[in-house]
């Protein structure tokens, strides 16, 4: 098996980012509940993509690259993360985002502090954001740029190692700690950080169990498992992802990128118990779906459990939250 | 005075355990790059884990510590609709279950932004006082902690922008924490100079009789966002013979041995944005990806970057980024 480290990475975060006990949350479920602070990489408003963005951009440097192109939603952690790194290695961005309806603020103020070169597709589904980002890059070719691109949520087996070195990270904090959790939770949008850290328990903390809150209703368990596939023939590892392995619950609401009751009140009541922030669509939505598991006796027995905050805080400044009730 | 001696006179205060320290302290090898100039470190007192992250939560941890020591169950901060004070101590609050009441001066805004979202996220009551003086609203304050007085809600004021002799030990132990990073990293011994930005003064005031006791382990260089020298020297000379009859322990240096004043940045003062100020702040944040807002944050490290220019450095330099993010939010459209 290759070690992470034969891998070209440039350092982008502030790692290891921190794990500590939730005292107000712990307190309300019986359990002790810990967070690892993953929105605290340090660039921009932090977020999981960093680790991604550290090998992929590593490889766009390793071909020539000169414009980073990626995809995402209007409010898109990602795609904002993808111009602050690029941008810091002395690449251009080219952020090709979906969009229906007027959504300003947020994480497009952010992409405009970055001076990304935003482009809008009028669109629900990614096919046609792809159809458009062939286009640009074609464009880009003909002028002499070497275009590089990462899909939605640079969810690849390459990008994927940010999060096997994640799971590694929080193998080393439990040790440190004294710790051991029986399970893992985190938000799934594209899959692949879910993917990553699937992967990494199995070879660096056996016997968790990894648990990915889906915030979108695709396959999640069907990308995981290819992207694990792709994680294991990158890392030339003998361990395979099986299907038991993956545990996808879904917390969507009324749709993608839509606020929904539960999400609001998980991002309030993390946010008046713990003076931690996160956002209402996504990693609010992540946490909402593991209050209710919680509350519904899913993690049985009484073992430490920890929750992935993935970032995403831009979005908090964006999306409007749903009145309390 | 040693580490261990200073740690030793700070436990003597209660304090409240609020914050993720110590903050990174790390290299800007991209501006080090386009500025032909390094080391160059930042600390990040803006990524200390709680609500938006940023400087003044190192102030509350004794403030807030002070409070609860004495029973005390609803706080009282004022300032303005932006505040990034008023938000922090917002989620201090929640974090230690302490009810907090924010005074602003001006008029409740229809859709909130920035900080003020955030304020209404972590459920802190909110009073708009409209257009009044920042005396009058300190005033008000007063008035209004008296009646929380008597509906036996044992208030207790932030004054002064938290910006006391108490909340000042933050940056006291902010002093002994750089010493620390310091001494466990050899890299870290050609740091000479720590730059920080001014304001009212709570957080140099505190970072110099930090230093200054432990026997200068670096030179401090102060540079005001709002006032100019005279009021700068005159304020934060107050706060250093507060912090003295607060420790029972005189500085072994003055002011002028441990830090130089600037006033240079001050851009007009308080509040004022400059578009100089508003294109460095852009080409922070594409350099090397970490976000500094237009009128605190940017204009002292626009100072240190200007400084840096002119050659006025020689070894390691590090900007202390004291945070207040939240404005971010109000400050672009």
């Amino acid at each position: 098996m290759k070690q992470l480290e034969a891998f070209p990475r440039i350092p982008l975060a502030i790692l290891p980012t921190p794990i500590y006990r939730l005292e107000s949350i712990s307190r309300r479920y019986g359990r002790n509940i810990y967070i690892k602070r993953d929105d605290m990489t340090g660039i921009a408003l932090g977020g999981n993509k960093v680790r991604k963005l550290e090998f992929l951009l590593a490889d766009a440097k390793a071909k020539g690259a000169d414009v980073v192109l990626t995809a995402g939603g209007p409010q898109s952690n990602h795609a904002m993360l993808t111009a602050a790194c690029a941008g810091k290695l002395g690449m251009k961005s080219i952020l090709v985002l979906k969009k229906r309806g007027e959504l300003a603020g947020g994480n497009l103020i952010l992409d405009q502090i970055y001076h990304a070169d935003v482009r809008f597709v009028d669109t629900d589904i990614y096919d046609d954001v792809y159809t458009e980002m062939e286009r640009i890059m074609a464009e880009l070719r003909s002028e002499g740029h070497v275009p590089y691109f990462i899909p939605v949520g640079g969810s690849v087996p390459l990008g994927c190692l940010g999060y096997v070195g994640c799971a590694r990270e929080i193998a080393e904090q439990c040790q440190e700690m004294g710790i051991r959790f029986d399970s893992i939770v985190s938000a799934t949008g594209s899959g692949g950080t879910y993917a990553g850290l699937t992967y990494g328990a199995k070879l660096f903390l056996p016997g968790i169990r990894s648990v990915g809150i889906g915030i979108c209703d695709d396959p999640f368990a069907d990308i995981a498992l290819e992207l694990m596939d792709g994680i294991r023939d990158l890392m030339d590892a003998e361990v395979s992802g099986e299907r038991e392995d993956i545990h996808i619950e879904f917390e969507i609401g009324p749709g993608y990128a839509k606020p929904s009751p539960e999400g609001c009140a998980a991002v309030r009541r993390l946010a008046r118990g713990e003076g931690i922030l996160v956002d209402p669509v996504y990693t609010g939505k992540a946490l909402a779906g593991f209050f209710r598991l919680l509350e519904e006796g899913y993690f049985e027995g009484d073992g430490d459990l920890l929750f992935v905050h993935t970032g995403g805080a831009g979005a908090l400044f964006a999306v409007d939250l749903l009145p309390e009730d | 005075m040693n580490l261990l001696e200073l740690r030793e006179m700070l436990s003597c205060f209660p304090k409240a355990p609020l914050a993720l320290h110590p903050t990174p302290l790390h290299r800007l090898y991209r501006a080090e790059e386009a500025l032909g100039y390094g080391p160059l470190w930042i600390k990040r007192d803006d990524l200390n884990g709680i609500g938006i992250g940023g400087n003044k939560v190192r102030n509350l941890e004794y403030l807030l510590g002070d409070a609860v020591s004495q029973g005390r169950r609803t706080v009282l901060v004022s300032g303005m609709e932006q505040s990034n004070l008023c938000a922090l101590c917002a989620a201090c609050c929640r974090r230690l279950g302490l009810d907090c009441a924010i005074v602003h001066n001006g008029a409740r805004p229809d859709r909130p932004e920035g900080n003020a979202l955030l304020n209404d996220i972590l459920g802190a009551e909110e009073i708009y006082l409209g257009p009044v003086d920042e005396a009058e609203r300190s005033k008000r304050v007063e008035t209004l902690a008296l009646e929380a007085e008597r509906q036996g809600r044992a208030p207790y004021v932030i004054r002064n922008g938290a910006s006391t002799a108490i909340g000042a030990l933050g940056y006291v132990e902010a002093a002994a924490e750089l010493a620390e990073q310091i001494a466990a990293d050899s890299a870290l011994s050609v740091l000479q100079t720590v730059c920080v930005p001014v304001g009212n003064g709570g957080l140099a005031a505190g970072l110099v009789y930090g230093t200054a006791l432990l026997g200068r382990p670096f030179r401090l260089e102060l540079i005001s966002v709002e006032h100019e020298l005279a009021p700068m020297r005159r304020n934060l000379l107050a706060l250093l013979a507060d912090l003295e009859r607060l420790c029972g322990v005189r500085m072994p240096y003055t002011l002028e041995e441990t830090a130089a004043l600037r006033d240079a940045y001050r851009f007009g003062g308080w509040g004022i944005i400059d578009p100089a100020v508003e294109k460095f702040c852009l080409w922070f944040a594409r350099t090397e990806g970490i976000f500094v807002e237009k009128v605190y944050t940017g204009k002292a490290l626009y100072g240190v970057c200007d400084m840096v220019e002119r050659g006025l450095f020689s070894g390691g330099v590090c900007y202390l980024h004291s945070g207040g993010i939240g404005a971010l939010f109000s400050q672009y459209r």
